[in-house]
């Protein structure tokens, strides 16, 4: 193996190690974010408010 | 910390920041809580309005029903447990904003929207916003529920709804906290509410074998509904099947269905039916004056229908519901 084809190797493992982490930052490979949504909800308070 | 305290359901739970409520559908974020499943259902289907039950609103329609993940009772013998007992992550969603659900109704001839088998009351604003759209565009709405809420979320519900399914699952509390890990009273007060406020009440019990099929079971709940809802309050009476943690128990025999039909006819009650038994002569409206069939169904499907203008066809009595 010569210098120029570990490096090509070097590279692409560590493409392949990084990629997923990288894209999970994004919503639309992030799957339970498309599962859910965030609407803020009604008939609730803070608890600390009821403590008095 | 930021805790909040959820007032939506009896529960009251008191969440504290990244947790959920017991429901699995609201969190705490940042000290704001959150529903995590507005516009995300995981069920829409367009069913005959006959197997929410409703027998006395607008047979042989369809109704657009629809459910997210989550809820607020715990029951061993949850029929829809693989949604109702799960996060929302953990079940395959779409997106459908309220506006799309009543377009989506109206495209498919559906009369009604129905909110259903999980719970509203956990995907609470999410119908409140459909129904509000969908009343304007002449749907009816009806909620397919356990009951299990507060009373000032429901009094607002109720006023962009037209009917409701409400189950009572049993009639001591001791059942509830062992079925369903949760309370009677509430279900109760709901109810009342429910037909104060002029919402369509139709009442619906599950039998199951060894927990709530005495005759003194089935007669309490009758007495019940007569007395706080109305002789003229339909009484379903559904078969048990086998499923989520009761696997060990036999479904409901025929014969104890047919008892508790019995069991309501002769306490008083205008309308006892039956359900998840499609041939049995429950099925069918009978005239509480003249006796004859006013409504005969097999299963979900209509077989004749005499109701005219909402009264028997044979002898003209007036017979209580939502028929147009």
């Amino acid at each position: 193996m010569d210098r120029r084809q570990f490096l090509k190797i070097c590279g692409l493992s560590l493409a392949g190690f990084f990629a997923p982490k990288f894209l999970k930052g994004f919503d639309f490979f992030n799957k339970d974010a498309i599962k859910i949504s965030l609407k803020e909800a009604r008939f609730y308070r803070s608890a600390d408010s009821l403590l008095g | 910390m930021k805790p909040v305290t959820c007032f939506l359901c009896p529960r009251r739970c008191v969440i504290i920041e990244g947790a959920r409520g017991n429901c699995r559908v609201r969190t705490n974020v940042g000290g704001k809580l959150f529903s995590l499943v507005y516009g995300k259902p995981c069920s829409v289907h367009i069913d005959p309005i006959e197997k929410k039950p409703f027998f006395h609103i607008l047979p042989g329609s369809r109704s657009f029903s629809l459910a997210t993940a989550g809820c607020n009772l715990h029951c061993l013998y949850c029929q829809n447990w693989e949604i109702s007992q799960r996060p929302p992550e953990e079940t395959e969603n779409i997106d459908l904003v309220p506006d799309d659900a009543v377009s989506q109704a109206l495209r498919h001839d559906c009369r009604s929207l129905a909110y259903t088998y999980s719970d509203p009351v956990i995907f609470y604003e999410y119908a409140e916003d459909i129904a509000a759209r969908a009343k304007k565009e002449g749907l009816l709405n009806l909620l397919v529920t356990a009951g299990y809420i507060e009373q000032d979320p429901l009094i607002e519900l109720c006023r962009v709804s037209h009917g409701a399914n409400l189950t009572i699952k049993g009639m001591t509390e001791d059942f509830y906290k062992k079925m369903c890990g949760a309370t009677l009273k509430p279900v109760l007060d709901a109810a009342v509410t429910m037909r104060n406020k002029g919402l369509w009440l139709e009442v619906t019990n599950l039998i199951v074998p060894t927990w709530n099929d005495t005759d003194n079971d089935i007669r309490t709940l009758c007495r019940w509904v007569k007395d706080h809802l109305g002789k003229d309050t339909p009484l379903h009476f559904s078969r048990f099947w086998p499923m989520h943690k009761l696997l060990n128990l036999p479904p409901t025999p025929e014969s104890t269905i047919t008892r508790a039909w019995d069991i309501g006819k002769a306490e008083g009650l205008s309308f006892v039916y039956v359900g998840n038994l499609p041939d049995h002569p429950g099925n069918n409206t009978f005239c509480p004056t003249c006796q004859k069939i006013i409504i005969g169904r097999q299963g979900f499907a209509i077989t004749e229908n005499h109701l005219n203008d909402g009264t028997c066809g044979h002898c003209k009595a007036v017979i209580p519901g939502i028929w147009k």
